[in-house]
């Protein structure tokens, strides 16, 4: 991977440490602190999850065996959550099933102690940029909704007709109203949206459902 | 009489040529097949011997005849019977080992030996009780072949029961038909009925008694399996030897010297005898008491030859022998059991060996695995400590107070990885094992502070109850303080998912009643517990709850403290997660 091209925007950006071995954590935070990450160390997965709110975009490091919850749990507690943070996870003896496990649960990467640096930093900026692009598309997701939030009810149903791919003739047919107030509503609309061509609505329409929705209703409604 | 010859050659047609078991009666009868897993280890003549049936019945019907003259004896009258008749043994022997077809054999030896040796008168009457006779011991044979292991295994108890058994009922049914034949014949007074009687069953059950084991071991083969018994108590050759010149010596003494009256002196025939019974067994006795037999009537018909003292002494010879015989086999039984015993032993200690190798197996992984990574850890922020030092060093405005903060966890952490190489390298040290002087307050010091952070940083309470007045322990305060460690890690783990409050307790007393005086130090946890499908195998080797099974284990904690003289054990009756670790007092 090539670190230097697509380095992320290092400050701003959260590394919560979880690690049970005071010194490996203290190290770490440390190590981190110095390349400019923001960090937070929590010795537990049940302290992690107490307090982590702090700041997006972020990433976890965590130790595979803690006491209580253990680092794959963490894992996928956080998965089964909607803040699924991108995970990274560390272990002192390396075993080829946990690390096994860990991938198949969405870990970035699995490191084994003691830790490369130059894999620790891959691993950790390909963590923050999937976490960076998670806080992306969800804010331009927000923008687009409160945009369609200005649409009335039937601009909202003709948006939904003509992202679906129906000729203005057949929405028309469908309402009972003339191909030309069709055309009024669908210039009304793509104003609203700031839509300047017609792919512009499939784009935003994409947003908001997701790639392989096929019940376009439930972002609309 | 030429019909009766024939018969053999009869049966020699029935007879294969090379034995096989033929119908039920024919397992014994091939000396070769195997019975009870052990082959019949008859020595290779008498084997052969018993392929030829006509050589075997022809040499039968001589050593009978030869024996009934040998033994003519003190005849009483008027039936002729004389107070020892172990030709009824060769009868008994030869029906037990071949088989049923000899009968016929039987009755033409009893027949020759009627005529021959006591000129009974030919007739149908003496045909008769020929015929009687053969069959009572024909019947013996069976009994013996049919209910007895004599002609194949190792004998027991039963066994001697049921031939002695056997005996008395031979020779009671025959004492029955001849003294009513006789008293039918009119040449018997009724009076003198049950003397006669019992001079029949005298006679027979001794002869019986006498020469039947004996002849049944040797024959059949079955006395190696006996003889294998007392090996190593001495060579049997060598002691018969001196038993014989004992027993001459004796009867010297007894009945030439006599220096008291012979009879009330003959009980000390059962000195030599009780000696041999109990070094040799029971084929030691079946062969000795044929000589004592022979060395008796030898004497009394030398030195005391009248009918009734011989039948006098053949009732001393039956109880000498049959006290002879239930002792040699108890000590043959004996020498069995203590045998089995040896070798069930000598079993469980190669599978104790071979567990206890599995274990040091399973312990060596465990323990490279908890040493890969106790060591990982501070190695891991070594160079995470590493790498922050030269990025502080590097920058201009290097805060040097961070940077030396950084170097000195560099330091403390290679001194962590170097006590943790020092606590491996201890614990691998084979051979001599420290044996010091150390409180359970400072072994329990040592090993909390291993545990200190986590304890801390998990809320957990740990309450002791130590008496000051407590001796000191006289161990290995590494192994013993790893063992500790052990299971107060164990009890951390387990209460890791508890919810507060957390609690350790641990105590420690005089083990009561122990021998060297012992402390037991205990550790209780309020977690969850043991679950009891888990309390079977908890100290075997691999056995844990916790996904990532690390440290040392309970076996190999145990196998720790059982070496340093004491043990760990689960007390499964407390209420609560409890483990007692006794060790030795510091005090004799």
């Amino acid at each position: 991977m090539n670190t230097d091209q697509n380095e992320v925007n290092v400050s701003g950006s959260w590394v919560y440490v979880v690690e049970d071995d005071a010194s490996v954590r203290d190290a770490l935070s440390l190590l981190l602190q110095l390349r400019g990450f923001s960090t937070a160390a929590f010795d537990s997965a049940e302290a992690f999850l107490h307090g982590h709110a702090l700041g997006r975009p972020a990433c976890v490091l965590a130790d595979v065996r803690l006491p209580g919850m253990s680092g794959l749990e963490l894992q996928r507690h956080l998965a089964s959550r909607h803040a699924a943070l991108p995970f990274v996870v560390m272990t002192a003896h390396g075993d080829v099933a946990t690390a096994r496990t860990a991938l198949r649960d969405g870990a970035v990467d699995f490191l084994e102690k003691p830790i490369d640096e130059q894999d620790l930093f891959e691993a950790i900026n390909v963590a923050l940029r999937s976490d960076q692009e998670q806080v992306e598309r969800a804010r331009s997701r927000e923008t687009v909704l409160g945009r369609m939030q200005r649409l009335t009810e039937r601009e909202r149903e003709v948006f939904e007709r003509v992202t679906n791919g129906y000729h203005n003739r057949e929405i028309a047919e469908e309402f009972g109203i003339s191909q030309r107030t069709v055309e009024v509503h669908r210039a009304r609309l793509m104003e609203k949206l700031q839509a300047r061509r017609v792919a512009d609505l499939f784009r935003l329409r994409f947003e908001l459902d997701g790639p392989a929705t096929t019940t376009p209703a439930r972002a609309l409604s | 009489m030429s019909r009766a010859s024939a018969t053999p050659d009869e049966q020699a047609r029935g007879w294969p040529a090379s034995p096989v078991a033929t119908g039920a009666a024919g397992a014994a009868a091939a000396p070769r097949t195997i019975t009870d897993g052990k082959p019949l280890d008859v020595p290779h003549l008498l084997q052969r011997l018993f392929d030829r049936p006509v050589l075997l019945a022809t040499l039968f019907c001589v050593a009978y005849v030869a024996v009934d003259a040998a033994t003519d004896i003190f005849p009483a009258t008027p039936t002729g019977w004389t107070p020892w008749n172990p030709q009824a043994a060769l009868a008994l022997t030869l029906i037990a080992i071949a088989g049923l077809r000899f009968v016929p054999v039987v009755i033409v030896a009893v027949l020759i030996g009627d005529l021959t040796v006591r000129n009974v008168p030919t007739g149908i009457g003496s045909l008769l009780s020929a015929l009687a006779i053969a069959v009572a011991y024909s019947a013996a044979g069976y009994a013996v072949r049919r209910f007895t292991r004599w002609t194949r295994a190792e004998v027991t108890l039963r066994d001697l029961s049921t031939l002695a058994l056997i005996a008395f009922a031979t020779s009671l049914g025959l004492a029955l038909l001849l003294a009513v034949s006789h008293a039918l014949a009119g040449n018997l007074p009724l009076r003198l009925l049950h003397v006669v009687s019992l001079q029949v069953v005298i006679g027979e059950a001794l002869g019986l008694i006498v020469a039947a084991p004996a002849l049944l071991l040797l024959l059949s083969g079955a006395w190696r399996n006996e003889a294998a018994n007392t090996v190593g108590r001495g060579r049997l050759g060598r002691d018969l030897v001196l038993f014989a010149i004992a027993l001459a010596a004796l009867l010297l003494v007894i009945f030439w010297l006599r220096p008291f009256d012979q009879f009330r002196m003959s009980y000390l025939l059962f000195v030599p005898m009780i000696v041999i019974a109990a070094r040799h067994g029971l084929f030691g006795t079946a062969v000795a008491v044929p000589l004592v037999q022979a060395g008796l009537i030898a004497a009394v018909s030398i030195f005391a030859p009248h009918v009734a003292t011989a039948f006098e002494y053949q009732m001393l010879m039956l109880a000498l022998a049959l006290t002879a015989m239930y002792l040699g086999l108890l000590s043959s039984e004996r020498e069995r059991a203590a045998k089995r015993l040896a070798s069930r032993e000598r079993e469980l200690r190669e599978q104790r060996n071979a567990l206890s190798d599995a274990q040091r197996t399973a312990a060596t992984a465990e323990l490279s695995a908890a040493l890969a990574h106790d060591l990982n850890q501070p190695l891991s922020a070594i160079g995470t400590y590493a790498q922050a030092a030269r990025l502080l060093a590097a920058r201009a405005d290097a805060d040097r107070s961070t940077l030396l903060r950084t170097l000195e966890q560099i330091a403390s952490e290679s001194a962590r990885a170097g006590q943790y190489v020092r606590r491996m390298r201890d614990f691998f040290r084979t051979g001599a094992m420290h044996s010091e002087k150390v409180t359970v307050f400072d072994l329990l010091e040592r090993a909390y502070a291993h545990l200190r952070d986590r304890v801390e940083r998990t809320d957990i309470i740990v309450e002791t109850e130590i008496s000051p007045e407590l001796p000191a322990l006289r161990t290995d305060s590494v192994q013993a303080g790893a063992v500790l460690d052990n299971l107060l890690g164990n009890a951390c783990d387990a209460l890791a998912k508890t919810e507060v409050p957390r609690r350790i307790r641990v105590s420690a007393e005089r083990l009561a009643g122990a021998s060297p005086p012992m402390i037991r130090i205990t550790v209780q946890d309020n977690g969850s517990g043991v679950a009891p499908e888990l309390r079977a195998q908890l100290f075997k080797p691999l056995a844990t709850s916790k996904p990532q099974g690390m440290g040392l284990g309970l076996a190999l904690s145990r196998s720790i403290a059982e070496r340093l003289g004491g043990g760990l054990s689960f007390d499964a009756a407390s209420s609560v997660a409890t483990f007692h670790l006794d060790l030795p007092a510091d005090e004799y």
